[in-house]
């Protein structure tokens, strides 16, 4: 096997900082690519309709219902482009983060539905604000992480 | 990671060259990343990639296998342990150059 291997690199700092921005570069637009935004605009769509509608008053679980395998299908479309095996691997974060997120959204939903009937449509805004900055959020975060070199 | 981890013993001329850092960035991503998605990515052409990816092969440090999809054969690239093991130590040792402790 050719391989090489030097203890001793010529490289400068900046050159070394080059390479490694060069490789976060690589990272970001390959995991860009896996993970269009529209498909977190999806996520943030169906998150924030389902409050949204019950702030008008508007039966949210028919949302729910169809939203669910609307969205769902359209990001398993998006997904097929890569084809098999491309799955980014899901780690501590990933798992960690859709918990989270999960407690999260069915916790402001549910708040919602029992507080809503005694504290007026008002109290869906903060739910809304939350299901948005919990997509939103989640995204960031695994951009941010996706750029890490290694 | 302690400071003896951050060493430049990792520094891997095989795996710097350009393109092949950016090759084995993809790969360390994903478990298996087709062939002409990374020469997208890399904004080479095949001809250009292939030879990097053979150089990675004979390595060690990349596989490759064909596979059917939309009826069309393609292949898919994927970093061995080993391969994975060498991109990793690269990335510290470049970390290890830039923080100064080379």
């Amino acid at each position: 096997m050719e391989r090489e291997q030097n203890t001793s690199p010529q490289l400068t700092p900046e050159q070394a900082q080059a390479a490694l921005r060069d490789v976060e570069q690589t990272r970001s637009s390959y995991y860009s690519e896996l993970n269009p935004w529209w498909t977190t605009l999806v996520f943030a769509a169906f998150l924030c309709g389902m409050p949204l509608a019950a702030f008008f008053d508007v039966n949210w679980t028919a949302i729910a219902v169809l939203g669910g395998p609307l969205g769902l299908g359209a990001l398993l479309w998006a997904s097929r482009r890569t084809g098999p095996n491309t799955e980014l691997r899901f780690g501590a974060l990933q798992y960690t983060l859709l918990a989270v997120g999960t407690l999260v959204v069915i916790g402001g939903m549910a708040s919602g539905h029992f507080l809503a009937p005694t504290h007026g449509a008002w109290v869906w805004l903060p739910v809304i604000v939350t299901n948005g900055a919990v997509a939103l959020g989640i995204d960031l975060i695994l951009r941010r992480k996706a750029r890490k070199a290694a | 990671m302690s400071d003896t981890d951050l060493t430049t013993s990792g520094f891997n001329d095989t795996i710097h060259a350009p393109n092949r850092l950016r090759i084995c960035a993809l790969l360390d991503r994903g478990e298996e990343v087709e062939f002409a998605v990374v020469q997208k990515q890399l904004g080479v052409s095949a001809s250009v990639l292939s030879k990097h990816v053979s150089v990675l092969v004979n390595a060690g440090y990349v596989r490759q296998h064909r596979a059917v999809r939309d009826t069309r054969q393609r292949v898919w690239l994927s970093l061995t342990d080993e391969g994975r093991a060498a991109y990793r130590a690269h990335i510290a040792a470049l970390r290890a150059i830039v923080e100064g402790k080379a």
